[in-house]
């Protein structure tokens, strides 16, 4: 968008120059006596008006500019902010692959599936906390933020700590799905701003 | 009526690595911090009318097994609303599980 900055300022300075180039035609026509003051009037009320124009549309364009830089910005901040949530899902998914019918968790893998789930929870909090920040009308956080605690129930509300039965990892399954799908719904909003 | 506030801190006075639901399940149980910590000390709030603050920090993580049978057996016990009025939780290492907890409380059914 800068040749749009530059095209404002020469065709400012081309008024400018013409503005400058009527002055001096005024002024020879004035030793010649044969000045028109109603003429002189409408080409100095000409050129301040193509001046005004022309100061206010690179005004309005360079707020214009200037706005959409910072929300292009805020935009990939809070991409930034949501792919770190797909981080997290996606290690929490690898502790679940632990979540299984035919053992126990060990401590270290309850361990580790707390550790992870925590992280999605904070990631989740860090994308609400972003959201505040850089409101927009029509994005909110509420089903994926009831996607996180589905998720977190499915995973470790009984059997926890297992063996976990089928309807248990199908619910897992299922609650790990409707998460992704909050996050992808989110980030495409996120991304159409 | 005294205002003063009890404080329960889960990671220092019970475990860092709160466990299952059941007492059968495994060590440091939902039920073992209700019977143990959460209840007396609940009650004891009631008595004197001061509010229960509850630490989270500090702890591994917190499965919903535990927290479910701990915070939502207290409010089967004496009720959403008296648990909801004298409990205070605080966890800056997880601030969502007090919403959590608040869900939990919120679905436990009241039976007197």
């Amino acid at each position: 968008m800068r040749w749009v900055r530059w095209l404002a300022g020469a065709a400012f300075l081309v008024c400018l120059a013409l503005s400058v180039w009527l002055g001096l035609s005024v002024q020879s026509l004035k030793f010649n006596r044969e000045i028109d003051p109603g003429a002189v009037l409408a080409a100095i009320a000409t050129v301040f008006s193509t001046a005004t124009t022309l100061v206010l549309v690179y005004w309005v364009n360079y707020l214009f500019v200037t706005q959409s830089a910072s929300r292009k910005a805020e935009t990939e901040i809070l991409l930034d902010v949501a792919r770190d949530v797909k981080k997290a899902l996606a290690e929490l998914r690898a502790s679940a692959e632990f979540c299984r019918t035919s053992h126990k968790l060990t401590p270290g893998e309850q361990q580790r599936l707390l550790e992870t789930e925590r992280e999605l929870s904070n990631s989740v909090l860090s994308l609400d906390m972003a959201l505040q920040l850089c409101p927009e009308p029509g994005i909110t956080l509420e089903k994926l933020k009831d996607a996180r605690g589905a998720l977190k129930d499915a995973l470790e509300d009984s059997p926890f700590p297992g063996p976990y039965d089928s309807a248990s990892t199908r619910l897992i399954r299922s609650a790990f799905r409707q998460f992704a799908n909050e996050l992808i719904a989110m980030m495409l909003l996120i991304a159409r701003r | 009526m005294t205002a003063t506030n009890l404080d329960l801190n889960i990671a220092s006075q019970f475990s860092v690595t709160p466990g299952p639901r059941k007492r059968t399940e495994g060590k440091f149980s939902g039920q073992e911090f209700l019977e143990e910590w959460l209840r007396p000390l609940f009650v004891e709030a009631l008595k004197i009318g001061a509010t229960l603050r509850v630490n989270l920090d500090g702890a591994a993580g917190y499965p919903t097994s535990f927290l479910e049978e701990a915070f939502g057996g207290l409010a089967r016990e004496f009720g959403g609303a008296k648990v909801r009025g004298s409990i205070e939780i605080d966890c800056l290492d997880e601030p969502y599980l007090e919403e959590d907890i608040h869900r939990y409380i919120e679905k436990a059914k009241f039976q007197s």
